[in-house]
């Protein structure tokens, strides 16, 4: 039984539909990621499961009740909110010990578990701090502080890591990761940003328009993307227009660019159809040009070199004139990797390591 | 040398803000009637003070006005603080606009149209229109403070303290009091000061039935300016000196 199951959901906002008809099941325990641009309806999902918003059709299922109509204070359900929405009139203690106070806790119990939550957020002895006396960082703790204190079924966190420092992000994040093995509670994570989700979570539901995209784990997002939004959106691509020139098997021959190429034919494409070919900048490779390049490989020239490292992007300009985005590494067996400026180069890639997908 | 241009500079601006207030102040002790020469310390202006029953009154009666209209005005000028930044309506900027009219407009004409509009609607002038006047003029004041102080805090604490568990009354009584009380309490403290040394509209607006101590020091003033005025002037200084200060650390506070 899903923990949380959301049938049939529609919510607008002053007739602005804001999440379409969206099914959602999420697992016990599980880290959920949403995933989306600005605007797609993450957030608003995450408001609907803590009922903060009220959804206009369709039913909300919490541990397999129905509770649609059940106000935010009576679900078992507690939120990092993106502001962290902090009481700037109470100490830490009084923060955290809000929610088990309204609860009527007896207040020995509350001082250890404030304590012992304290100590599990890496805060130990700040309890009788004022708010406005913590850093960022430390304030975000003790947001999260307050809401698993209360020991919920699910922590809801919107978008709670992008006011923080680049250092401190990463931090956080596998401080999240630790908070959620130690918990074994479902954490639902809202972010704009694929890294985190890719990091973080043990699926991700990529969401645009206040629809989902895809939702599948981290590896399957990435490398199996099922439409040109979720390729795009997660992790760079590169895209070719091509068409199916010939069908045999489960291969295909396509041409683009001017060249013939033998490609896997996943989708059962039909002979004429326009496709689209995706390619990750590290799926790609890059050969010195020798007098002419191989057979289904593409000429070009590299424009932009940049040195990262443990990486080297290269930008080639194809002789069509199309840019592309390269990621070569750094390995024993090929250690000249480093590029001139518009040195002519081929680039060409394994079969079977690209994405194709019908034109849309 | 620019040291002591900031130190004499600032001794001047000090001066010609409190000189005047500092005269009056020590001559409320002075001995001596109709001179402006120092002959003693006394305190027998201050006993003549509470053997005036008509200047007693006087003083009541301008104590009952700001009590009852800082309060008035803080209860009205809360809500509408409330209604215009937790709801949108049609005209809501309007109203803000005529919220600062109201702050802005000089006192005379504040006063005259009070008068006019309490002549048509037929109320004797009294302890109700100055009531009602000063009520006017200070909730714009109210208004705008808790305003601000409502403006300044995240909405998402409304939601993050539903999160946590807390109903609709206590969302109100632990969260959105105890974060708006500041500015309330800043509010209510302005307005008395305001009620209390008002002269101008006052004059308009009440009736020779209910005498308030401006006005009585105002047309005492006409036969001189005697010590027991200064000492008067003093104490009504005291007390407008303590309700400010109190508003200014409290409006200290909301700024944390």
């Amino acid at each position: 039984m899903p923990v949380v199951r959301l049938q049939n959901v529609s919510k607008s906002f002053n007739n602005q539909p804001v999440i379409s008809d969206l099914n959602l099941d999420v697992h016990k325990g599980e880290f959920l990621t949403l995933l989306g641009p600005s605007g797609c309806g993450k957030t608003t999902v995450l408001r609907l499961i803590a009922g903060l918003e009220t959804c206009d059709s369709g039913a909300l299922f919490i541990n397999g009740r129905d509770q649609t109509r059940m106000p935010a204070c009576d679900r078992d359900v507690n939120t990092v909110f993106q502001s962290y929405a902090l009481f700037p009139h109470m100490t830490v203690f009084d923060n955290i010990a809000f929610g088990l106070k309204l609860k009527k806790t007896p207040a020995r119990q509350i001082r250890e578990r404030v304590k012992e939550t304290l100590a599990l957020v890496k805060l130990a002895g700040l309890e009788t701090r004022s708010i406005h006396g913590l850093s960022g960082g430390q304030q975000q703790r003790v947001a999260i502080a307050r809401a698993i204190v209360n020991q919920p079924l699910i922590l809801l966190l919107d978008e709670p890591l992008s006011a923080l420092d680049y250092k401190l992000r990463k931090q956080m994040r596998l401080d999240l990761r630790q908070l959620h093995r130690k918990l074994g509670i479902t954490f639902i994570f809202v972010t704009h940003d694929q890294e985190e989700a890719l990091t973080l979570s043990d699926r991700v539901v990529v969401m645009n328009h206040g629809t989902i995209q895809q939702t599948g784990a981290p590896k399957d997002i990435y490398e199996t993307p099922v439409n040109l939004f979720v390729a795009d959106f997660v992790g760079e691509s590169n895209i070719f227009d091509a068409r199916v020139a010939r069908t045999s098997g489960s291969d295909m021959e396509i041409h683009f660019q001017g060249i013939v190429k033998i490609v896997q034919n996943r989708r059962n494409f039909k002979t004429g159809q326009a496709v689209k070919v995706l390619l990750r900048p590290e799926d790609m490779t890059v050969t010195r040009i020798q007098a002419q390049c191989a057979a289904g490989s593409l000429p070009g020239r590299v424009t932009e070199m940049i040195y990262k490292g443990t990486t080297v992007d290269l930008i080639i300009r194809l002789d069509s004139g199309q840019e592309v985005f390269v990621t070569e590494f750094f390995n024993e067996d090929e250690q000249d990797i480093m590029y001139d400026v518009n040195e002519p180069v081929c680039v060409s890639w394994i079969k079977g390591w690209e994405v194709t997908l019908a034109d849309e | 040398m620019t040291r002591w241009l900031k130190i004499s500079w600032v001794s001047a601006v000090f001066t010609f803000l409190y000189g005047p207030l500092l005269v009056l102040m020590v001559f409320s002790f002075n001995q001596a009637r109709y001179t402006t020469s120092w002959q003693g310390f006394s305190l027998k202006w201050y006993m003549r003070l509470l053997d005036n029953p008509q200047l007693l009154d006087a003083f009541f009666n301008s104590l009952t006005v700001a009590l009852i209209s800082s309060m008035v005005a803080t209860a009205l000028g809360t809500l509408g603080a409330f209604a215009v930044s937790r709801y949108r309506f049609a005209g809501r900027k309007l109203f803000f606009g005529l919220v600062y009219s109201v702050m802005m407009s000089p006192d005379i004409v504040m006063g005259i149209s009070l008068l006019m509009l309490f002549v048509m609607a037929g109320l004797t002038p009294g302890f109700l229109t100055l009531l009602i006047a000063h009520v006017t003029f200070c909730l714009p004041f109210v208004i705008v403070l808790v305003h601000a102080r409502i403006s300044g805090f995240d909405p998402a604490v409304v939601d993050a303290a539903r999160d946590l568990g807390a109903r609709e009354h206590e969302v109100f009584y632990k969260i959105i009091v105890p974060m708006i009380l500041p500015a309330v309490l800043a509010g209510w403290l302005l307005s008395f000061t305001l009620s209390l040394d008002d002269v101008i509209i006052s004059f308009f607006v009440t009736g020779p039935g209910f005498e308030i101590l401006p006005l009585k020091i105002y047309s005492m003033v006409k036969l001189g300016v005697t010590p027991e005025v200064n000492a008067l002037c003093t104490v009504l200084f005291l007390l407008t000196l303590a309700a400010v200060s109190a508003a200014h650390i409290l409006t200290k506070e909301i700024k944390k």
